[in-house]
């Protein structure tokens, strides 16, 4: 065996070596999921008594673990407004056109929750009850959220339930009022969504 | 008076009888579980400018205005009163007229065929910083001797401040079970709350986001404290918790004391109303009312399945048991199927089938009444 052939058997070894340290990079690498089907309900109050939801299952987004102890997510969750319905026609066109203003594009035409912190859960396999925060941004404002969230494994995937409330005038939305009936200032929203886990590359912080 | 006589005296009168308008219930699919939401009165009556927007936006078939367009103040629209003919002048004062010339159709009646006016009311209300005034005037007929007269059945006076909490003092129909569309339903005769029966008293409310409490004392009804001097002291209590916004529960309950003619009663009642896919609403009530001295009581099951075919038509199906006191297995089954269609804002036509049987005797009645009912 000359010299060529040892420099050769050399460099494959760190070839192989460089691989095998980037693959366990990669797989150290904290994990990601991906919104796979969702719905999102509003509970509005009405000033009359009673109450209506607007629903939509265009919920979309990707999460990634950034630290787990406690557990803080990267990545948002993402909401198409335009795609609320309530049930009736004029009161979507009112909730869409007249007081969250859908028309005027971004931050207008999606919320968006983001920076999520789980204070109580502890690593990546948490399961449970557990407070959260957010960056809820609705309105073109952004605003800090807190609700509860209810975390469970789903074969690969998990599923999430989750509610907080939100006080419309935070945001800069008028008072919802048509013909003396209106909906009161503190929505309830409640997402529902099953995340399958995904490479994390393209989680934005 | 043989007992096929007093079923067909029954029918005639329960049918011809004028009636307020009633509220819709099966608008429970479209997650409206008040019936304050469009209308004044609780149960029914004249609709509110939100109320109005409603049944032109959302009800009729070609009254909705085109996508975009910025719904005008109120009084202006095709919804207000006289199509809008009177624009914003009358500001907080509402007003509303009611007409339904009707044809009836009795099987086994003397007369099958009639003809007439089922009501023509003026309503009015007047709401401002909370307050309502409200009324009513108009025709009532008179089945001895067939006649008419002028008058007026509700009236009141009212406040609802900003948390919900609530009163009324007048004339009024007493929070109880579900107020169905047709005024005919078995759950209103068995507790003397039909078309003329509305009673003076107060009532406290308290309306929540979830809940919808109403308790209602006086001394009795209305027409007999005023024409025979006779009351009888009344007080009903109704509790509605909303399940979701599609899902309802009611339960009532109520206490009548006896009169020189009448034993004292007492009653309750359970109500469910869901909406499990859109434009349907599957409403039940079932009531049980002891009467002193009566032994067993009387039972009222009701429900009402309401599908809306497509916009501004609705097709019921109202299956229904009354049982009489002492004799459970007395009473009459009832079929009804029905068809509204809501063409265009104030116009809303039906047709109703009702099929009577008795239970105690082999004795079957079909009625059909066919209404054009004017809401201007």
């Amino acid at each position: 065996m000359g010299p060529r052939t040892t420099v050769a058997s050399g460099v494959r070894v760190w070839l192989v070596l460089v691989v095998w340290a980037l693959a366990a990079a990669l797989s150290a690498e904290p994990p990601g999921w991906q919104v796979a089907s969702g719905d999102v309900h509003v509970l509005c109050p009405m000033t009359v008594g009673g109450s209506f939801e607007a629903r939509t299952s265009k919920l979309s987004g990707t999460l990634a673990l950034a630290s787990g102890h406690p557990v803080a997510l990267n990545g948002s969750l993402s909401v198409d407004l335009g795609s609320l319905d309530t049930g009736i026609g004029l009161r979507n066109e009112h909730l869409r056109e007249k007081y969250l203003e859908v028309g005027k594009g971004e931050g207008f035409d999606k919320v968006t929750l983001s920076e999520i912190r789980l204070p109580d859960a502890d690593g990546e396999g948490f399961q449970g009850t557990t407070p959260f925060t957010g960056s809820f941004r609705l309105h073109g404002t952004t605003r800090p959220v807190k609700g509860q969230a209810q975390i469970r494994r789903e074969g690969s995937g998990v599923r999430v339930e989750a509610s907080f409330p939100v006080l419309l005038p935070e945001y800069g939305i008028e008072k919802p009022r048509y013909l003396g009936v209106g909906v009161k200032d503190e929505v309830q929203v409640k997402v529902s969504f099953v995340a399958a886990p995904v490479a994390p590359a393209g989680v934005k912080p | 008076m043989s007992r096929t006589g007093t079923i067909v005296s029954i029918v005639v009168a329960a049918v011809l009888a004028a009636t307020a308008v009633e509220a819709e219930p099966m608008f429970l699919s479209r997650q409206y579980n008040r019936c304050t939401s469009c209308h004044y009165s609780a149960g029914g009556g004249l609709l509110t400018p939100y109320g109005r927007s409603l049944s032109r936006q959302e009800l009729s078939t070609t009254g909705r205005s085109p996508a975009g367009a910025t719904p005008g103040a109120p009084g202006t629209g095709e919804e207000a009163f006289l199509f809008g003919a009177l624009g914003d002048k009358l500001g907080p004062l509402s007003l509303g007229f009611d007409t339904r010339p009707s044809h009836l159709h009795i099987d086994t009646s003397p007369t099958p065929n009639r003809d007439f006016f089922m009501n023509a009311d003026l309503w009015a209300a007047w709401r401002a910083h909370g307050w309502t005034v409200y009324g009513e005037l108009g025709r009532q007929p008179t089945l001895n001797p067939p006649s008419s007269k002028i008058d007026s059945y509700e009236y009141w006076v009212g406040y609802e401040s900003e948390k919900g909490l609530g009163f009324r003092v007048g004339r009024f129909f007493p929070a109880f079970g579900v107020n169905f569309a047709d005024h005919t339903d078995y759950s209103r005769t068995p507790l003397q709350f039909n078309s003329f029966d509305q009673v003076y008293g107060v009532e406290l409310s308290r309306s929540g986001e979830r809940n919808l409490i109403q308790v209602s004392l006086g001394p009795g009804h209305a027409d007999p404290i005023i024409h025979e001097n006779t009351s009888a002291f009344t007080a009903t209590a109704r509790f509605q918790r909303d399940l979701n916004t599609r899902t309802v529960l009611a339960v009532s309950g109520i206490y009548r004391a006896s009169t020189d003619l009448l034993a004292s009663e007492r009653g309750g009642g359970l109500a469910f109303g869901i909406s499990p896919v859109s434009h349907l609403t599957i409403w039940t009530e079932g009531d049980v009312i002891w009467s002193q001295g009566q032994g067993t009581p009387e039972y009222v099951l009701v429900n009402e399945t309401s599908l809306e075919l497509f916009r501004g038509f609705w097709l019921k199906v109202s299956p229904q048991l009354l049982t009489a006191f002492g004799d459970t297995s007395g009473g009459s089954w009832r079929i009804a199927f029905e068809a509204d269609f809501l063409p265009r804002t104030h116009w809303h036509l039906s047709a109703t089938y009702y099929r009577d049987e008795s239970r105690s005797v082999s004795f079957v009645t079909k009625t059909f009444i066919a209404q054009l009912h004017l809401y201007l």
